[in-house]
């Protein structure tokens, strides 16, 4: 269908258009106009990522001058996959509609465990092991190594590539078309991906590749001024970017860093007496500040510094870590201070201004020198051809903190624990200022689209990403039958409040409540069913007393049981259990907890989810010190008071959690808020809005029998057929409607702003 | 006695020790598939045990100096070795013991599980109600239980054949019932006098069996040689199984103790397993490679609480391999999703706009597929009879609607077939319209056995049909046999005293399938 948006032809791969994607592009449009940032909601399963792409290669095509490309990034494998399948359709539309193909190259790209396709190393499965493997096959120094001695082993793959290169064609490459690519020509799939990505004009990947400083410098730093980046399921961006920020080391890693501190003194002791020429070398080049004058091959990533590039100092490499060894026993002091940091006995929060006037004081290391540790390191492991990141793991923590420590001197903050029980002693350097990492995104690329399903209250990104975005909208689902039903369950049948408040969460009566609750539920809702818990303690507790109260055994009798643990293998084979058993049709309960791997990208879409449940409000661990130290900085600088923020989050996990069971607006789901605080107006109104709107007075404070009424209602009403018909004109446009504005006009409260 | 070749194990310096007498010969212990036996080495002496007798055994204790093994027989007599091989140490004499002792165990099981097999096959009541059930058939069919006299009875068609069509073995394999999820749950409880009592059935033994294995190994090993049916339950309903958040000691006593080995073993194995679905694979959706650096060395304390969240996992995966154990095993790449591993084929169809793309409107038509062996027969025809054939075809199918052709006995039809039975609508019209039977000089009787006399033909010629293409040497013989029925019966009927007229089309039948036979015999034989 082509669709007229505010003077821009753009073609839509389908014949029937929701409402809501006709106005999520010309909110898109708008801040493509404004050459600015856009933050939208939009309800998951309305078609968001369809009409993005629709929208922005329309735009890409026919204003190339203004945009020349789109970096769309994603969290998950699988919605990375399902965001190029779509470009495919669209593809295929263009090229239907004009009769030339699109000529633009779309390309996907990813970890070498999923593009890898050298047997032995895709074999190993997990994502550090392929890439060490990887690497030891293809550094430059294997390869030079090989150039002399033959049988050293190598990727035919790799060499393919080396050899002859491949210019990336126009088309849409998925994951599997580059697997496929790279067998039929036997080149190597990853590094034709990292290659390709520079030219490429459509670019999916997933966050890391562009929030963290670390890899954003390897692989996205060439990326022109006229890009737009798209952030989808953006809710828990300000996580991503806190984190790849943050670095923790416990005292584990400690010695471990010390422990390879030593292997590297004995290489470089060895080269020194073998091979001095070539420390030589690196210390010459270190003096002319030559620091990058080999073109840094592709291949050979190290960590890259983990500072934001504006920060780096544009000058040579102090003297006094020049040269290897003295850099080595700098480093040593270093971890020495670290290890005895870790020795103390009280927790210890500081600024890092006051953790290096310490250090300088006790060690004597200055700052200059620190901020370069960590391109110190990657240069010293890349002289000693070490090929293997995991030998200088922990030591690259390590210099990590040392860098970051010295050059931020706002927004973090240094937080020594002491050992406590089975907890070790860790220091974190703690990131508490989400922006610090956004803001070169920002910054480089003229747009940003932030957008989720989920990222009420609005107000509070632009705040904590510290931006000032063109456009920021909520948008909210047009229903033909209200397929989403959110409920209250305040209290039990013995009219016991509900809530999973510190207080009274372990009260047997409310623990029984849920029980009933869960129970009452699974005898009602057909097929799967998912519970979220606020944490992973009180579900084990739970469950425990729930097992003593017979709970589970009656539950057994409704529906078979699977549990998330705290182990991803275990989870993710439940997971699968899970899913057979709601295909088999034998339904099952899924017991999970809010926060978990599973609430976050796992999606249950129809049978899968037919009833959600969140017992209480998924708080944070408010007692945890890294918190702490984040809500005071939020406070201070961003004047966020400490429960907004605390409720903000919360609420953005149980919308998060909510969310998973609704995917299309052909699904539908029971959601039930089990918790007497949500009643309250703070609470509920910070849930999106789409959410809010099917979210009635009436079932805002019902007990458990009062709520199984109403879901029995409910579940008979959405078993009815439901076809295209009843959609049209309500929740589904073809093309008249489009065009007719009257017809539009009836959508015109389907978008909120937010000032 | 039994050729040596034959033992599963081998032992020599074993003492046999006799109660009462004085020393203890030296000898040989050899077991076999289904007894037990020990050689004198000086004396022709020889002791045989067969399983029957044999209760269980018992082995020393680590800690005592002589390494023996007791089996304890049915008359409550016991039969003591000692493993003295000169040449090994104390810890290689164990190990020859617990080698010895596991084998046995193994073909004791083996032979209980044998026995009890052998009982249940003599017990069994299928063959009486599949034999039920066939005259359930034939006596609400009349034209079937005629069709079975014509036929079975004179020995044209053998039974076997004939109920190959007519009876389906119902809810033997396909209907087989799962467990419910709740069957701990449920079993009966009573408060008794001292405690409260359990009412076991044998539907939830089974089910129990089905979901634990161990549970029926551990019976077949113990009951009734070394416990009562009774106690080992009562030791069941005090294990793991039912109380899922103990946590299990190596225990002697305890007869469960030993499988929560074998149950933490299997649950390694699950997890460790690939995921089909890869869109549920933790490891696979997550794409950031920094966080894997995160070592998984911190393994958190095994609480409590942990193993009965495991375990209640295991019973609900357990409960849930159950229903699929039936030949295919469960896999569920085999069910089309994991097979195509290409995620987004999976996703493919449940992609975002998915219900905005226009619904393919759905064929009025239904197509009807001409199978290859219709198109392997046409070969051989001749051009005179294609054309036939054609016409007979085009002909059936303008006269007839798309119903009376789908509802015919057999959806998979055959020029010949219908060839057949287009003759025989023929007929039926012809009897219709026709004059009343007194007109034709026949009566009412004669009427019937004619009638007789085309269903059987047109059985028997169903069946020859049937058997095209012979892939099989099943249906070739099958073929062959019925060729020769069909002869057989031509004769018959040509014998009978009977108006050529009425059967006319009878015998083109069976002339056209005898046709047909002998083009293939002749293909065949070139």
């Amino acid at each position: 269908m082509q669709l007229d948006i505010d003077g821009l032809k753009v073609l839509f791969p389908y014949d029937y258009v929701y409402p809501e994607q006709v106005l999520y592009m010309k909110e898109v449009k708008k801040a493509l106009d404004a050459n600015g940032h856009g933050l939208l909601e939009m309800p998951s399963g309305t078609g968001k990522t369809v009409s993005l792409l629709s929208l922005v290669l329309a735009y890409m095509i026919s204003y190339p001058d203004r945009l020349d490309k789109l970096v769309y990034c994603s969290r998950t494998i699988p919605e990375i996959e399902k965001c190029v399948e779509e470009m495919k359709v669209l593809y295929d539309y263009w090229e239907k509609e004009t009769g030339v193909p699109v000529a633009k190259i779309t390309v996907a790209m990813s970890a070498r465990k999923n593009l890898c396709i050298n047997e032995k190393v895709a074999a190993l499965r997990f994502g550090n092991t392929v890439d060490s493997a990887c690497q030891k096959l293809t550094s430059s120094s294997v390869r030079a190594k090989r150039q002399e001695n033959a049988e050293i082993e190598g990727c035919d793959f790799f060499e393919n590539f080396e050899a002859n290169g491949f210019p990336m064609q126009n088309g849409v490459w998925n994951l599997e078309d580059l697997r496929q690519l790279g067998r039929e020509r036997k080149i190597c799939p990853y590094f034709t991906a990292r290659n390709a990505i520079n030219r490429a004009h459509i670019v999916v990947y997933s966050y890391h590749y562009i929030l963290d400083p670390k890899i954003a410098e390897l692989v996205s730093k060439d990326f022109s001024r006229k890009s737009v980046v798209v952030f989808d399921e953006a809710h828990n961006i300000d996580n991503v970017c806190i984190e790849s920020m943050s670095v923790a080391i416990s005292q584990k890693n400690a010695d471990r860093a010390l422990q390879e501190l030593q292997n590297l003194e004995q290489v470089v002791g060895r080269i020194k007496s073998a091979n001095s020429e070539k420390l030589q070398n690196e210390y010459d080049k270190l003096v002319e500040g030559l620091k990058r004058a080999e073109r840094e091959r592709a291949n050979d990533e190290r960590l890259a510094n983990p500072c934001i590039p504006d920060d780096i100092l544009k000058e040579a490499v102090p003297g006094n870590i020049r040269q290897a060894n003295h850099f080595l026993l700098f480093l040593k002091r270093f971890v020495e201070y670290v290890r005895h940091r870790l020795r103390t006995h009280q927790v210890l929060i500081e600024s890092p201004a006051a953790f290096m006037k310490d250090i300088q004081e006790r060690m004597c290391i200055e700052r200059r020198p620190m901020r370069f540790c960590a391109e110190r390191l990657a240069n010293l492991v890349r002289t000693l051809e070490i090929t293997d990141n995991g030998d200088v793991w922990a030591l690259s923590q390590v210099t990590t903190m040392c860098t970051l420590v010295s050059t931020y001197s706002k927004g973090f903050s240094v937080i020594v624990e002491p050992q406590d029980g089975s907890q070790m002693a860790t220091i974190t350097l703690s990131c508490h200022d989400a922006s610090i990492a956004i803001r070169p995104v920002l910054h480089r690329h003229q747009s940003v689209i932030i957008t989720s399903g989920t990222l009420s209250p609005l107000e509070m990104y632009p705040k904590i990403l510290d931006f000032d975005p063109a456009v920021v909208a909520s948008f909210t689902m047009t229903l033909a039958r209200p397929c989403l039903a959110p409920l209250v369950v305040a209290r039990g049948n013995d009219q016991v409040a509900m809530t999973s408040r510190f207080e009274q969460r372990a009260d047997v009566a409310v623990i029984r409540n849920y029980g009933n609750l869960v129970l009452e539920m699974a005898s009602l809702v057909p097929d799967g069913m998912v519970v979220f818990f606020t944490s992973y303690l009180y579900m084990e507790n739970v469950i425990g007393v729930w097992y003593e109260q017979h709970i589970i055994d009656e539950l057994m009798k409704y529906k078979l049981l699977f549990i998330e643990t705290n182990d991803a293998l275990e989870t993710s084979a439940a997971l699968e259990k899970y899913v057979e058993a709601c295909d088999s049709g034998r339904g099952a309960v899924l017991f999970s907890v809010a926060r978990g791997k599973v609430s976050e990208g796992i999606d249950f879409s129809h049978h899968l989810g037919r009833c959600v449940i969140m017992l209480g409000i998924p708080y944070m661990y408010t007692e945890s010190r890294v918190l702490r130290a984040r809500l005071e900085y939020l406070r201070d600088s961003f004047g966020i008071r400490e429960n907004d923020f605390l409720t903000f989050d919360a609420m953005r996990h149980t919308a998060q959690c909510m969310g998973r069971a609704l995917r299309s607006k052909t699904d539908y789901g029971l959601m039930v808020f089990a918790d007497k605080r949500f009643s309250r107006q703070d609470k509920r109104g910070k849930l999106p809005r789409w959410m809010q709107e099917y979210l009635e007075t009436a079932s805002t404070n019902l007990s458990i029998d009062e709520a199984a009424q109403v879901a029995r209602r409910w579940l008979t009403l959405m078993a009815q057929p439901f076809e295209k018909e009843h959609q049209l004109g309500v929740s589904l446009l073809n093309r008249e409607m489009v065009q007719d504005g009257q017809t539009m006009r009836r959508f015109e409260r389907v978008v909120e702003y937010v000032d | 006695m039994a050729d040596e070749t034959e033992a599963i194990v081998r032992v020599d310096n074993v003492k046999y020790r006799k109660a009462g007498e004085g020393k203890s010969p030296i000898g040989r212990l050899i077991l076999f598939s289904d007894y037990i036996e020990w050689r004198d080495n000086a004396s022709p002496e020889v002791f045989t045990c067969k399983f029957i007798r044999i209760n269980g055994q018992r082995v020393s204790p680590p800690h005592k100096s002589k390494v023996q093994l007791q089996l304890n027989l049915r008359n409550d007599e016991q039969a003591t070795f000692v493993f003295l091989d000169p040449g090994a140490s104390k810890e290689e004499l164990t190990k020859q013991r617990d080698n010895i002792k596991e084998k046995l165990q193994a073909a004791l099981l083996e032979h209980r599980h044998r026995v009890q097999e052998l009982a249940k096959s003599v017990e069994s009541q299928s063959k009486q109600v599949e034999l039920q059930a066939k005259q359930k058939i034939l006596q609400e069919d009349r034209n079937l239980e005629k069709l079975y006299k014509n036929l079975v009875a004179t020995k044209l068609i053998t039974p076997q054949d004939f109920w190959a069509d007519y009876y389906q073995k119902e809810g033997v394999s396909e209907d087989r019932i799962g467990i419910n999820g709740a069957f701990l749950a449920n079993i009966v409880q009573q408060e008794g006098t001292n405690g409260v009592r359990l009412n076991l059935n044998p539907e939830i033994i089974q089910a129990i069996y089905t979901t634990y294995p161990a549970v029926q190994k551990k019976n077949l090993e113990l009951v009734p040689h070394e416990m009562s049916e009774e106690t080992f339950w009562k030791k069941f309903f005090q294990s793991h199984y039912f109380h899922r958040e103990k946590e299990v000691l190596p225990n002697p006593k305890d007869p469960f103790a030993e499988c929560v080995r074998d149950d933490e073993e299997e649950m390694t194995k699950m997890t460790s397993e690939k995921i089909q679905r890869k869109r549920f694979d933790l490891d696979h959706i997550d794409d950031n490679g920094l966080r894997d650096f995160v070592h998984k060395s911190e393994s958190l304390p095994k609480t409590t609480r942990n193993t009965l969240i495991k375990r209640c996992n295991y019973l609900s995966e357990k409960i849930l391999a159950s229903s699929w154990k039936t030949g295919e095993k469960n896999t569920s790449g085999k069910k089309g999703f994991g097979v195509l591993d290409r995620l987004v084929a999976e996703t493919e169809g449940r992609l975002e706009s998915e219900d905005l793309a226009e619904k393919e409107t759905e064929e009025e038509v239904q197509l009807v597929r001409i199978n290859s062996s219709a198109k392997a027969l046409q070969s051989v025809y001749s051009k005179k009879d294609v054309a036939k054939y054609k016409g007979i075809v085009a002909d059936y199918f303008q006269n007839w609607s798309v119903e009376d052709i789908l509802h015919r006995n057999e959806m998979l039809l055959d020029q010949q077939e219908m060839d057949a039975l287009e003759m025989e609508e023929a007929m039926r019209d012809d009897d219709d319209e026709a004059l009343p039977p007194e007109a034709w000089c026949q009566s009412a009787q004669e009427l019937g056995k004619i009638r007789d006399i085309h269903s059987s033909v047109r059985e028997i010629c169903r069946q020859f049909w049937k058997c095209f293409p012979p892939v099989s040497n099943e249906t070739e013989e099958k073929l062959i046999r019925m060729a020769g029925t069909l002869e057989k019966f031509k004769n018959e009927i040509t014998k009978k005293d009977m108006d050529p007229a009425n059967i006319a089309h009878c015998t083109q039948m069976i002339d056209l399938a005898l046709q047909k036979f002998e083009a293939y015999d002749s293909k065949k034989m070139q």
